[in-house]
């Protein structure tokens, strides 16, 4: 297959066996759905996503859109402003850049041309609308961890669960072991008797470990 | 308000997955259960018709070396 000879093959089956690694990479890289492809580079980063339906038109158009991407970096590490331009333009469309960081960024950059304009302003407020969402977010998950630090707790459960996953994602997005298992134990204590929420509370005590490990590396 | 429905429905969104998961399943599958259904998927012939790498780590590392793009392909085993 010619197409194989060009890129590093990669399957990721999502499991979940314990014993198995790598089981939240699908989410990491941005799954919406199964099957789901990507190319990534050596790092693991997405350099470019799918469109569906997937057929080989798709897979070389996503292809060669990635090279022509990966060599544009290269251009843009080698000191080119207008490549430059163009990979900030797109990792803003990607969500791979925070708006604050690209205005800063763009201080030091050539004016867009007429293509790139409307790109960069519509990625740009996509960014910030993304960023006011995210603090909204955080600054809830704040409040509820000191709702639950006073032991101020919801008994409702439908508020419960809303209350706790909130926190639970917070958590894992800063990598703090005991508020993500605070509410991993509030969560436990409301829909432990629910055996279908067996395989999510599996899930996060893997990330509860994985966490910790991360906190304490031994 | 927006913002509280977005607030309200993602964490929902997350565990109440499982939580519905109550009409259609009679239980979380076992360990035995998982594992055959992954090595069931690593025996289908499309995957065997390929040089698919399946461990993350060697999967960057070969793309270092020869300088190629990764293409990643997800799948799962647990469902159709």
């Amino acid at each position: 297959m010619e197409f194989a000879s060009k890129v590093v093959l990669f399957l990721h089956i999502t499991t979940r066996v314990d014993e198995d690694k790598y089981q939240e990479l699908f989410e990491e890289k941005g799954g919406d759905g199964f099957p789901y492809m990507v190319y990534l580079d050596s790092a693991g980063d997405v350099i470019s996503k799918m469109d569906r339906p997937y057929e080989v038109e798709t897979f070389t158009a996503a292809l060669e859109k990635a090279a022509a991407f990966v060599a544009l970096v290269k251009k843009a590490e080698g000191g080119d402003k207008a490549a430059a331009l163009e990979v900030l333009i797109s990792k803003l469309e990607s969500g791979g850049i925070k708006a604050e960081e690209a205005k800063k960024k763009l201080k030091d950059l050539p004016k867009p041309s007429a293509e790139q304009e409307p790109r960069l302003n519509g990625a740009l407020a996509n960014a910030e609308v993304q960023q006011v969402l995210d603090d909204q977010q955080a600054a809830t998950a704040k409040k509820f961890i000191d709702m639950l630090k006073g032991k101020r707790v919801p008994t409702d459960k439908e508020v419960g669960e809303n209350f706790y996953m909130t926190i639970l994602n917070y958590a894992e997005k800063q990598k703090d072991a005991a508020n993500f298992e605070a509410a991993l134990n509030g969560l436990k204590a409301m829909f432990s008797d629910n055996p279908n929420a067996k395989p999510f509370f599996d899930m996060k005590e893997k990330t509860l470990k994985k966490l910790k490990t991360e906190k304490d590396p031994k | 308000m927006e913002t509280n429905v977005t607030l309200k429905c993602v964490p929902v969104a997350v565990l109440g997955l499982f939580l519905a998961a109550s009409a259609a399943l009679a239980g979380p599958p076992s360990q035995e259960q998982l594992k055959k259904q992954r090595d069931d998927k690593f025996a289908e012939a499309w995957v065997k018709k390929y040089p698919w790498v399946t461990d993350y780590s060697k999967a960057k590392e070969e793309a270092k070396k020869s300088g190629k793009l990764i293409f990643a392909y997800f799948s799962r085993s647990y469902s159709p």
